[in-house]
């Protein structure tokens, strides 16, 4: 018994030197990858894959004693006919392993988006180490790797801080933040369409002029700057249109996915002058019906809100005022859903996931019109009710008179 | 394997020594002869001759200069035989048993005893008795006259508490036993006391409480330190290893404890002590695992500061033992674990370093062992200096030198802080081998190895015995009362039972001992 225990033990501990170190890949033969940026190729069946990797012995040394010693990541390209054909030729140049678990930002440029994302995409699902958190960035009018290349003086990563970026505008209703798990979840539906974060360089034109004139004198080139607003619509796995500031807000009203932003309506008696309002909570709840064997989508927002501020000086916090405020501010949401509703239909894109709610509350009715669906959606008729409130008027009854 | 090697080289040497008995003899001068030979070149042994009984009777007594007190010697001892009796002539005044005569009359010592084995006298005299020998009689006096240069109580050195009493064993069996008598009064504390050691003739004392303890361990600890035969006992170490369950195993299942409070309160809960003259510390059986994450100041404390001491002891007993493993585990497997920017400081802090993660844990540990056992045998005005050395040149400089980077020495500094939170030594010294098994076994497989390694260990625990109990109760056996002092320390007024395994009489005290609300006696409010 006892030299059979002996025998387990002594088997045990020489078997895990058997198997070496399985697997083992020491966090220094890593080349940590922030960001990824896939454009299409000069040559047209080839995409150039961008990726942004984080040097830490330069982060270490910021914090350490202060003083640049030059930039914080490594931002390279190689091409390929698939993306982990690309991936690999990083071994070229890089002489580390890629390692994506860190990865935050995946950027596709407009170009390769307008012609689809789905054959690009499957990488990023595959491969184990990579976190489904990765925000889907689609680069308006740049390639992502201009996005990639960009800089910013607060963050030493530039991805961490697009990462932030994309965050805090998510947090005021300005972008459709979309990670790489919701988008590959829409993207398998065939009826609704999936959306994605629009990103793009700062004024450009400005920008470039000024690159070049930097380029000619052999200045320093001024940095590029990055914003993530409004939305990229997709119509299956293609990019077919852009949405702004107002229609991103509108579709995520009814998406139920505003969770603070200010909404400016004007005062009642001068145009010029502007209230904003604060939205403190809102919520939706889309209830399908047939009339008539036609779908009809019925949209209720329900909001709540305090008065931030008003230019104008009548009191408006009376019984009629708020009841006012309330109107005027459900309405600038109605025209903002309708906005966005309109260009949705428009390209045939349900961004809103209304085939899905009635697929939810009819199933049997669901399965006679799913084959439809893309006939039906441009003409579907949908109602919007918002019900707005005022809750809190701040501190003050009416603005300060200047004398 | 090593047990057959060690018992076939035991069976080769030990010759069976039978203890004879040695008849004294009757008539002194043989006696006299007899001691002089034995004790041929021992400066340190006195016999001193002297006559009784107005010269009649010759005797002598023999003892040992430096073990006896010198003032019970002279009064007690001396100045009745030779004066008292300097005008007795035991003929005329009808004594007809001089032996007896001088035992109940003259001796004035308090602790006389006889015997008629010529070796045991020689062993009394050579542990501070004085033995008599009077010519005419086959037996001898021992008076007890033991007195000898020995350390006071002091507060404890290695077991320090804030709360509970500030006093620690001695090397002198005496004093510790009456530490202990002092702490439970009743008849029912038993000392048993046994020789062992064929040249140390160290003396050994068993000590319970009777109705308490259950009777078969204290059979079996009997037992089994009469089966040991060594040629000195020098230190409870020396006990420990020789009867313990496993003695191949890094984990200790004797407990040992400087403190008295500690003792009796084992005892009280129905443990044995084995007491040993010349240790300062006292080991007590049974031994659960849950006693090493217990101070004995748990008990003086707010029971629920208590618990809540209890629980951080635990979770750094698990953390010290897990800590460098993980680190390893994550920096050389699963770097996705760490969150980006933890992940970018360490892979910096890693940058440059020459050695695999795991190589540097293990240094690192190395060096920190070897700076503690380098702080223990310091003396004292310099062990502080090497304190501030090593923290300094290890720290600051190996980083610097790029021998290391900063997370590892953070790691290597929590690890050896921590063991200091397990108030047990033997515990927190078992934790360095079952660290390094758990490191290696993380280098080679990750995460997967330490889940194999702790495998390893908790199979091994509950494997373990100690004098018959399971070395994991109350939690594995587990028992709902048990664990009323494991996870937490009930209040006193709820430890209504004794630990269950190790006790014959379970019942401690009376339920319902919370104190109450005193009881509004309305007569009382109207007589004032």
């Amino acid at each position: 018994m006892k030299r059979k225990v002996i025998l387990l033990v002594i088997i045990t501990l020489l078997s895990s030197s058997i198997s070496g170190c399985y697997d083992r890949r020491p966090i220094d033969n890593l080349a940590l990858v922030a960001a990824t940026g896939i454009d299409q190729a000069k040559d047209k069946d080839k995409i150039r894959l961008t990726v942004q990797i984080i040097k830490p012995s330069v982060i270490k040394g910021e914090s350490g004693s202060g003083g640049t010693k030059g930039q914080s990541v490594w931002v390279l390209s190689t091409t390929g006919y698939t993306v982990l054909e690309a991936v690999r030729k990083f071994t070229e140049q890089v002489g580390r392993n890629l390692f994506w678990a860190h990865n935050m930002i995946i950027v596709f440029g407009e170009d390769l988006a307008r012609q689809g994302v789905n054959e690009y995409i499957d990488f990023f699902n595959r491969n184990p180490e990579l976190r489904k958190r990765s925000w889907i960035l689609i680069s308006k009018g740049v390639d992502a790797k201009e996005i990639l290349e960009a800089k910013f003086d607060l963050e030493s990563i530039p991805a961490s801080a697009i990462d932030l970026l994309v965050k805090s505008e998510k947090d005021n209703a300005k972008v459709r933040a979309v990670d790489l798990q919701e988008f590959s979840k829409l993207l398998v539906n065939p009826q609704v369409s999936p959306t994605a974060a629009r990103i793009e360089l700062v004024a450009k034109d400005d920008l470039r002029k000024k690159e070049k004139k930097a380029k000619e004198t052999g200045a320093k080139e001024p940095p590029k700057r990055v914003r993530a607003n409004g939305a990229a619509i997709f119509k299956e796995d293609r990019l077919v249109t852009w949405f702004g500031e107002k229609e991103v807000r509108g579709l995520l009203w009814v998406l139920g996915e505003v969770k603070n932003s200010i909404v400016v309506i004007s005062c009642p008696d001068d145009k010029d002058k502007k209230i904003s309002l604060e939205v403190t909570q809102a919520n939706s709840k889309i209830t399908p019906r047939f009339v008539d064997g036609e779908p009809v989508i019925n949209i209720k927002i329900k909001e709540e809100g305090n008065l931030g501020d008003q230019m104008c000086k009548e009191n408006l916090v009376t019984l009629e005022g708020i009841e006012m405020l309330e109107r005027r501010q459900a309405a600038v949401i109605r025209n903002e859903i309708r906005l966005a509703l309109k260009q949705a239909q428009e390209v045939n894109s349900d961004i809103f996931r209304f085939a899905q709610v009635i697929h939810r509350s009819f199933p049997q009715k669901w399965k006679k019109i799913k084959g439809d669906w893309d006939e039906i959606f441009p003409r579907l008729q949908v109602n919007v009710e918002v019900d707005s409130e005022i809750r809190r008027i701040g501190l003050v009854k009416r603005a300060n008179e200047a004398k | 394997m090593f047990r057959r090697l060690i018992n076939k080289a035991k069976d080769s040497l030990i010759t069976k020594k039978q203890k004879k008995k040695e008849p004294i003899s009757k008539d002194i001068e043989k006696n006299y002869e007899r001691l002089k030979k034995l004790f041929a070149k021992s400066e340190d042994v006195t016999i001193r001759r002297f006559t009784m009984g107005k010269g009649k009777v010759k005797v002598f007594a023999l003892f040992v200069d430096g073990m006896i007190n010198k003032k019970l010697v002279d009064d007690d001892i001396l100045k009745p035989l030779i004066l008292k009796t300097r005008s007795i002539d035991p003929s005329k005044e009808k004594i007809k048993n001089i032996y007896n005569w001088v035992k109940e009359k003259v001796l004035t010592a308090d602790q006389v005893k006889e015997t008629d084995d010529f070796k045991e006298g020689v062993d009394a005299a050579l542990s501070g008795d004085t033995a008599i020998f009077i010519d005419g009689y086959n037996r001898a006096l021992l008076a007890s006259t033991r007195g000898w240069e020995e350390r006071g109580v002091q507060k404890p050195m290695v077991e320090k508490s804030v709360r509970g009493p500030k006093e620690a064993f001695t090397e002198t069996l005496r004093i510790n036993t009456s530490l202990l008598r002092r702490k439970v009064k009743d008849t029912n504390l038993k000392f048993e006391s046994m020789v062992i050691g064929e040249i140390s003739r160290t003396l050994v004392s068993i000590s319970y409480i009777g109705g308490i303890a259950d009777p078969k361990i204290v059979k079996e600890v009997k037992k089994r330190l009469k089966s040991i035969e060594i040629d000195g006992i020098l230190d409870a170490g020396y006990i420990l290893e020789l009867i313990e369950d496993n003695p191949l195993s890094p984990l200790p299942t004797m407990y040992r404890t400087e403190r008295p409070d500690g003792v009796a309160s084992k005892l009280l809960e129905g443990k044995v002590a084995i007491i040993i003259d010349g240790s300062p510390d006292v080991i007590t059986v049974p031994t659960i695992f849950m006693e090493y994450l217990i101070a004995s100041e748990d008990y003086y404390q707010n029971s629920l500061f208590s618990t809540f001491t209890r629980w951080l002891r635990i979770i750094t007993f698990i953390g010290t033992l897990f800590l460098p493993p993980l680190y390893v585990a994550v920096i050389s497997f699963h770097q996705e674990m760490l969150p980006t920017p933890l992940v970018i400081s360490v892979a910096a802090a890693r940058e440059g370093v020459p050695f695999p993660v795991v190589i540097e844990a293990i240094l690192m540990g190395l060096l920190f062992e070897l700076l503690r056992e380098a702080g223990t045998r310091m003396p004292r005005p310099i062990g502080q200096s090497v304190s501030i050395v090593g923290a300094v040149i290890v720290g600051q400089a190996a980083v610097e030198a790029g021998l290391t980077s900063t997370p590892m020495v953070m790691v290597a500094a929590l690890t050896g802080l921590g063991i200091f939170a397990v108030p047990s030594v033997d515990m927190a010294l078992a934790l360095i081998p079952l660290r390094l098994l758990l490191t290696i076994f993380a280098s080679v497989l990750g995460l997967f190895g330490i889940l194999a390694g702790q495998l390893i260990i908790t199979i091994h625990m509950a494997s373990l015995r100690s004098f018959g109990i399971p070395y994991l109760s109350p939690l594995a056996p587990g028992t709902y009362q048990g664990l009323k002092d494991t996870l937490v320390r009930a209040p006193w007024w709820a430890m209504n039972t004794r630990p269950q395994l190790m006790t014959e009489n379970e019942v401690r005290q009376d339920i319902n001992q919370q104190p109450q609300d005193p009881e509004d006696d309305e007569s009382d409010l109207l007589n004032e």
